[in-house]
């Protein structure tokens, strides 16, 4: 303990101007902080949106990963090719078919613009920080706040060796979807650094 | 304390001044009632469990608000339902038996004893309107279908319980600063001093409470899983936190004025500002907003991190620190001589190691700074193996370096343990002779008691030691005058008196048995004419 701490001498117990500017300055700093924290908290509501689209986006294409392979689909941009393949004519060419099979192929941009389209239910998300629909990115870029509140679609290719690790590629527009694959979402923060939301099927 | 309360060091003993196996001394014969509270809720008297059933009502009721605000998050209370359960019937039926409890001895409690009917004035007591309050909403269930979200608004009421203690800490607080400026009050809420009583003790705890919240958020932030969940009651916790430690950070700037040393308004706050804790608790509190106004411009994850360095304001409440951070002082010039054999070792080494093994291995002896890389992890004897030597002269080279290694790095960390030992010797010494000045009077006050419980605590120094140093100086103070040197006796005046009447009686004793003529012959020449006549006066005296 200090003993010899404090003088024992009897002050004014009144505020002076000293005690007075010192309650001002630490209410100041208490307003401060409140309005700093309730800045941080609206960012956070935000990313709590973003990550609830994220997760809507999770849940549909889980969901959709069963069924897209069913003939009777009802999104034909979305839909996977058949693990039963079709019987192949013998007189036709290698090359007609390699030919046939690139235009019937489904690619992630023709079923991205259906499944955003405005009657779809991932169409009516929107982005909380532009109020814009949600976009696709190829990865968050905290150098760019543009980014946030994006989606990142990654897919997860096995590495050829042994080993347990992933290769993690961005789907792009001309990705072909007609296979099953694995996908990694992210989506951008207020400060586009990336949060991950899961991995599914699709 | 003042020294009205003082005791005689012979009378006093050591399990007062530690207060240890101290016990109440309660009459056996007082009827239950009056035993109950005694033992259980009478402040006045020492070594009865008041102090700890209190300590043991307060940690509940810090408990019980942390369940309330976790029962708040469905992702926690779904799969701990029936825990939550169990701990809100414990606390009720504790709080339950602490009313009852109250209510059966508050005739022996001298706040209600005097009224008519005691119970009564019990029941219509802040407190006991409070306590109530806390448990009524649990059996109100039971007979009124009331809401959940009402209920679980109602059990915040127990958040009021904390008055408790809060209420006498504030009143001893106002007594003891009485008649004291706005500023010093501050000073003895935050700064130790004799002023700051239980308040102080309360504010000491919260601060470290919150201290102990905020970084383990900081902790469980990085799991991701955990910070998916709980993101925004991350960000609620660290407003809290920083809005708390801010307030800690103005008002001690404010009052360290009332500090010896810093006396002056703008240097002394300088100087204030730029100790150790002052900017640690300054780091503690910056990145909250460096992070959220400055994130466009820099990447401040790493801010994040810094968050962290809240776990240092509580050296601020250990000695340890302030011991190591003296023995680093102390040791300063030694340790730098052993990193600089070190540095000249590795610097060495790693390049015998590029010209050694630079041609067998030119992947990993690319250059010198891989090598350096290779010697230290050798000489440190961590020994990775991803760069291990295959030429004879490589290998011959590492061997040494091994070898040297242990001896080398072991100096640092001997010089700072063999310094860190010598500085608590010393600072034991400094201890013990702090209690010779303080008993030197013969008395000890419960002031100075304090004193040398805060100190043995500090310095970690057991019963036992006190208890020789102690009785040591009652030794001391039991020997007779002439074994003291003549400056303790001339400090006490009793002694004083002692040692003059002794003196007296040995010179009347020297009259009688020396040859009265060859004195008085030899005195002639060699005593001054007043020594003489003194002598002849004490002799005559006897005679």
């Amino acid at each position: 303990m200090n003993r010899n701490s404090s003088s024992t001498s009897s002050a004014s117990s009144k505020l002076n101007f000293g005690d007075i500017a010192f309650i001002l300055w630490i209410i100041l700093i208490l307003v401060l902080v409140i309005w700093t924290g309730s800045l941080s908290f609206k960012n956070g509501l935000k990313t709590e949106i973003v990550k609830a689209n994220g997760l809507a986006w999770i849940d549909w294409l889980s969901q959709a990963s069963q069924e897209r392979f069913e003939p009777s689909y009802k999104i034909p941009a979305c839909a996977g090719q058949s693990t039963q393949l079709a019987p192949v004519e013998k007189s036709s060419s290698q090359k007609e078919l390699q030919q046939s099979d690139k235009k019937n192929q489904t690619t992630w941009a023709k079923c991205f613009q259906s499944l955003t389209s405005s009657d779809m239910p991932l169409g009516q998300l929107r982005n909380p920080y532009t109020s814009q629909p949600v976009q696709f990115v190829k990865k968050c870029d905290s150098a760019d706040p543009s980014l946030a509140g994006a989606l990142v679609i990654l897919k997860i290719l096995p590495t050829p060796t042994i080993s347990n690790q992933n290769i993690f590629k961005p789907l792009l527009d001309g990705d072909p979807i007609d296979l099953k694959q694995q996908l990694r979402i992210f989506i951008c923060d207020h400060a586009s650094y990336p949060i991950l939301i899961g991995d599914l099927e699709f | 304390m003042t020294n009205q309360t003082s005791k005689p060091v012979k009378d006093f003993k050591i399990e007062d001044i530690l207060i240890t196996n101290q016990t109440a001394q309660i009459d056996p014969n007082l009827p239950l009632r009056a035993t109950l509270y005694a033992w259980l809720f009478n402040p006045n008297i020492e070594g009865n469990y008041q102090k700890s059933f209190d300590r043991w009502i307060a940690l509940l009721i810090i408990l019980n608000i942390f369940v309330i605000f976790l029962e708040d998050i469905p992702v926690i209370y779904q799969p701990y339902k029936n825990f939550f359960l169990i701990f809100d019937l414990f606390s009720i039926v504790i709080f339950s038996i602490e009313y009852l409890l109250r209510l059966y001895l508050a005739p022996e409690d001298e706040e209600f004893n005097n009224t008519t009917h005691p119970r009564l004035s019990f029941i219509k007591s802040p407190f006991a309107l409070i306590d109530l309050l806390a448990i009524a909403p649990f059996f109100l269930q039971a007979f009124i279908p009331i809401d959940l979200r009402m209920l679980r608004f109602l059990r915040l009421l127990r958040i009021f319980k904390i008055f408790r203690v809060l209420i006498p800490a504030y009143i001893q607080f106002i007594e003891l600063n009485q008649h004291r400026s706005f500023r010093q009050k501050i000073h003895a809420l935050v700064f130790p001093s004799s002023f700051g009583g239980k308040l102080h003790e309360i504010f000491d705890t919260f601060i470290a409470i919150w201290v102990i919240i905020s970084v383990f958020a900081v902790i469980l932030e990085t799991v991701g899983s955990i910070h998916f969940t709980f993101h925004l009651h991350f960000i609620v916790l660290d407003t809290i936190a920083v809005a708390i430690f801010s307030l800690e950070y103005c008002m001690r700037m404010y009052s360290c004025v009332e500090e010896p040393g810093f006396r002056h308004p703008i240097l002394g706050r300088m100087k204030h500002g730029k100790q150790f804790s002052s900017i640690v608790d300054l780091l503690s509190i910056l990145p909250f907003f460096i992070e959220v106004f400055l994130h466009h411009i820099v990447d401040l994850r790493f801010l994040r991190v810094f968050r962290l360095l809240r776990l240092l304001k509580l050296t601020r409440y250990s000695g340890a620190t302030s011991t190591l951070r003296k023995v680093i002082a102390r040791e300063w010039p030694v340790l730098c001589a052993s990193i600089f054999i070190m540095l000249l070792l590795v610097i060495l080494t790693s390049c015998l190691g590029y010209f050694f093994e630079h041609e067998a291995q030119p992947d990993k002896y690319e250059n010198i700074p891989q090598s350096i890389y290779w010697a230290v992890i050798t000489l440190a004897s961590v020994g990775y193996g991803d760069i291990s030597p295959i030429t004879p002269m490589g290998r011959f080279t590492t061997m040494i370096l091994a070898l040297l290694g242990i001896g080398i790095f072991a100096i640092p960390a001997a010089l700072l343990s063999s310094a860190f030992s010598d500085q608590l010797h010393k600072e034991r010494e400094e201890m013990k002779r702090e209690i010779y000045k303080i008993l030197q009077d013969d008395m000890i006050n419960h002031h100075e008691a304090q004193f040398i419980r805060d100190e043995a605590k500090r310095l970690h120094l057991t019963h036992h030691e006190i208890n020789d140093i102690i009785h040591e100086i009652q030794h001391e103070s039991q020997l007779p005058q002439a074994e003291l040197p003549i400056h303790q006796i001339a400090k006490n005046t009793e002694y004083a008196l002692e040692h003059y009447k002794i003196l007296l009686a040995q010179l009347r004793q020297l009259g009688l048995l020396t040859n009265q003529a060859e004195f008085s012959k030899l005195a002639a020449d060699r005593l001054t004419p007043s020594e003489k006549a003194l002598w002849e006066k004490i002799n005559q005296s006897s005679n």
